[in-house]
């Protein structure tokens, strides 16, 4: 019988300066034309450097939005595309 | 648990039991306490599909190590498997010399005999020098080895690679010389000499990688068939002479002309050169001292002369022969001398002549497969030293040197099909190496005297001083004299190996020193951390085994999807959202098609926004993959990770890991249930 439910294993705690480096990394990455958007989801604890990656996206001409779905209980980012 | 014996108490005081636990005798053999060994089953790869059926067919099944057979030979089995080499040379020798003779007209093949007689004067002196080296080095005193350790390693290096060269030479003269044998026999066959030359070659490998064993009576008879049928002959030709019988078959007509040169001294150093040749593998004996019964070394040194008597005799008798019938060399194409003579003592077609032809054939064939045994030996010692690649000391299946044998066999296959499979275009380039062998050999052992100074040690150190200088200035004239034919090649290849030897040893010896540990290091416990980043083309079962892995790992995982496709993004992050919360998605939507690219700049920007006061933490890339069900599905499936793998090989601070998804094992994500328990599927780790 085929499965229809997964369990994974316990779930992790990010530190504030992780997050604010993987948004960091994503802005990098639209800002270096490597690609055209980058969505994060499920980064918990996100909005606790949202403003503060918002400041570093502004610097890097890059679109930033704070996302949320009524599925994901967290927000997602959405970092890109670059400002015309 | 390895296994081992469990002490068990019955249920009356005196009634105790031993339980002798076993449970990887499927796999393995218990050799000892705590020790395993393991049976040809545990070296069987489940997938190894038609490949490995193929494999078996042709290589036999796997052997282990302690099926190595090392059988100690008899003088009178050990002179045949070690003298083919040499005795073979005979074969070709005296047509060598009357090849260049032939050019000064009738009256210059004459003092072919001479020459033969010089020849030999050098080999008995050769022959005297070796015997000291096979008492002074009975673990085997090759010349790599006499002049690595007394002459230091530049001239261990340059007899190796003279040595190398000798043995690949061996294995294209004797093949070529053995083809030619047959087609004196049946002159059709000589447009597919080179064909039936690399078949011979392929089929020599083959028996090789089956771990062939240069042991017993099947390699023996040949070598006593060739000398007692080449001794046959001899007798029966002199004694026709004697009576003033002419030849019993008239030699053939298609013979080289006479040439108008004058006979100088340029011309004889040549023939001297050229039929220098008979000298080649004589120091085998010297390499394989050990395989002789006790006592070694006495044992092979007689051999060794024994070995110089006969292939004196040989050589000489067969020139004498081919001087009083008064044979020329054929044209391309045509019978060699040795048959011709043959042909002229038993007469062309009949048993004898067939037999002898047979036999030389054979003999020639032997020696190719004792080159097998010596090149990759030699280069597994080399290996083992560092001065080649570390793949020539691994030993296969059948625990043979596989690496040198492919390689033997393509280099003088190649030599072959360059050389259109011509004995004598391929002769210049023999007999340099070897005197460059026998040079350093015996100027090792003056050294060696000099070193030991043991009772006796001054006459010696005199025989080897004259066969070095004796074997130094044939060298230079064999140099001189075939530098234009195609000695320039191996005077040029000498160095190049030398070259590439000690850039191999540097390289070995550079990266040990990288990755050395200093003895008084301790390895403190790591506090770098860890992130798992998980490059994903949709969500499935793979996917999150290897999240269930890298969570496993570390805290920090993210799963990376590279997508040109927003909409086809947007339904894998929804269905990521919606099935595995809690590991964090990174969409990474790239204009262009790539995923590897995007990948790498991912992680390059991840490194770069880590903070600059905190050691870079290590990336685990954990890449899920399915594991193929057939051969075929190794090109449908992976493709991705493995360029994946590939790109990401020596990124700093980066480990790469592979989780295979079995999915014939749907019952992995099922989780045990309680009997009252409801039904209820679950995901679990690898």
């Amino acid at each position: 019988m085929e499965p229809s439910r997964i369990t994974l294993l316990p779930v992790d705690f990010r530190a504030p300066d992780h997050l604010l480096g993987d948004l960091d990394a994503a802005i990098a990455l639209v800002a270096s034309g490597a690609a055209r958007r980058v969505v994060l989801a499920g980064l918990a604890g996100v909005e606790s450097v949202a403003a503060e990656a918002l400041v570093h996206a502004q610097a890097a001409h890059v679109r930033f939005t704070l996302a949320r779905s009524g599925l994901a209980e967290v927000p997602s980012v959405v970092v890109g595309p670059l400002e015309a | 648990m390895i296994g081992g014996r469990r002490p068990l108490q019955g249920r009356k005081v005196a009634d105790r039991r031993v339980r002798v636990d076993r449970p990887h005798s499927p796999y393995f053999r218990y050799t000892g306490p705590g020790m395993l060994t393991a049976k040809a089953a545990a070296s069987t790869t489940p997938a190894a599909g038609p490949g490995e059926t193929v494999r078996r067919f042709l290589f036999g099944r796997r052997l282990s190590n302690e099926e190595e057979a090392f059988e100690r030979l008899p003088k009178k089995l050990a002179l045949p498997i070690f003298s083919s080499d040499a005795i073979s040379s005979s074969a070709y020798a005296t047509e060598e010399i009357l090849r260049v003779l032939v050019i000064a007209g009738a009256g210059a093949l004459l003092v072919s005999i001479e020459v033969a007689i010089a020849i030999t004067v050098l080999l008995a002196v050769v022959s005297i020098s070796y015997r000291q080296v096979c008492r002074a080095y009975p673990s085997g005193g090759g010349a790599y080895v006499v002049a690595r350790e007394n002459l230091g390693p530049l001239f261990g290096l340059i007899a190796a690679a003279a040595l190398l060269i000798d043995y690949v030479m061996t294995v294209a003269v004797s093949t070529s010389s053995a083809v030619a044998q047959v087609y004196s026999v049946i002159p059709e066959l000589y447009d597919l000499r080179i064909e039936i030359a690399l078949a011979a070659i392929a089929l020599i490998t083959i028996a090789n990688l089956r771990g062939l064993r240069e042991a017993g009576l099947l390699f023996a008879s040949p070598t006593y068939l060739f000398v007692g049928l080449a001794f046959l002959m001899i007798a029966l030709g002199l004694a026709r002479v004697a009576t003033g019988q002419g030849p019993a078959t008239p030699p053939p007509t298609d013979v080289v002309d006479y040439g108008t040169q004058a006979l100088g001294v340029i011309l004889l150093l040549r023939a001297f050169a050229a039929g220098s040749v008979a000298l080649t593998g004589v120091e085998a004996i010297a390499n394989g001292v050990p395989a002789f019964k006790p006592p070694e070394a006495k044992n092979a040194a007689n051999t060794m002369i024994t070995m110089a008597i006969l292939l004196g005799v040989l050589f000489i008798g067969i020139t004498v022969l081919a001087r009083a019938f008064d044979i020329r060399p054929t044209e391309e194409g045509g019978a060699t001398v040795v048959a011709i003579v043959a042909a002229a003592v038993f007469g062309d077609g009949t048993p004898l002549f067939l037999a002898f032809q047979a036999a030389t054939a054979l003999i020639l064939f032997l020696a190719v497969n004792t080159s097998f045994n010596a090149f990759p030996r030699l280069a597994a010692i080399l290996a083992q030293d560092g001065y080649m690649p570390r793949q020539f000391a691994f030993r296969g299946d059948r625990l043979a040197f596989s690496w040198g044998i492919v390689v033997l066999a393509t280099v003088a296959g190649t030599l072959i099909v360059i050389f259109g499979g011509d004995t004598h275009a391929l002769i210049p380039l023999y007999s340099v190496g070897v005197f460059v062998c026998f040079t350093l050999s015996q100027t090792g052992m003056v050294r060696h005297w000099f070193h030991e100074r043991e009772r006796g040690w001054w006459a010696r150190a005199m025989v080897n001083a004259a066969g070095a200088a004796l074997t130094f200035v044939v060298l230079l004239v064999v140099s001189g004299m075939k530098f234009v034919d195609g000695a320039w090649m191996v005077l040029v290849l000498i160095p190049a190996e030398v070259a590439v030897f000690s850039f191999v040893r540097r390289q070995y010896a550079a990266s040990q020193a990288q990755v050395a540990l200093r003895p008084d290091q301790v390895v403190p416990v790591p506090n770098r951390l860890e992130r798992v980043v998980i490059p994903i083309a949709g969500l499935d079962r793979a996917v999150v085994q290897a999240v269930n892995v890298g969570r496993s790992l570390a805290d920090d995982v993210r799963a990376v999807l590279v997508s040109a496709d927003a909409d086809e993004a947007l339904e894998v992050r929804e269905a990521w959202e919606r099935q595995v919360p809690g590991v964090p998605l990174v969409v990474v939507e790239s204009p262009y098609r790539a995923l590897t690219g995007p990948l790498l700049a991912y992680l390059e920007v991840l490194d770069q926004s880590w903070p600059p006061d905190k050691d870079a933490p290590i990336t685990i890339v954990v890449l899920p993959e399915f594991v193929p069900r057939h051969w075929w599905e190794r090109l449908l499936y992976n493709q991705s990770s493995a360029e994946l793998r590939r790109a990401l090989l020596g990124r700093p601070d980066t480990v790469v890991m592979n989780v295979p998804y079995r999915r014939e094992e749907p019952h992995v994500f099922r989780r045990p249930q309680a009997p009252d328990a409801p039904v209820e599927e679950s995901g679990a780790g690898p």
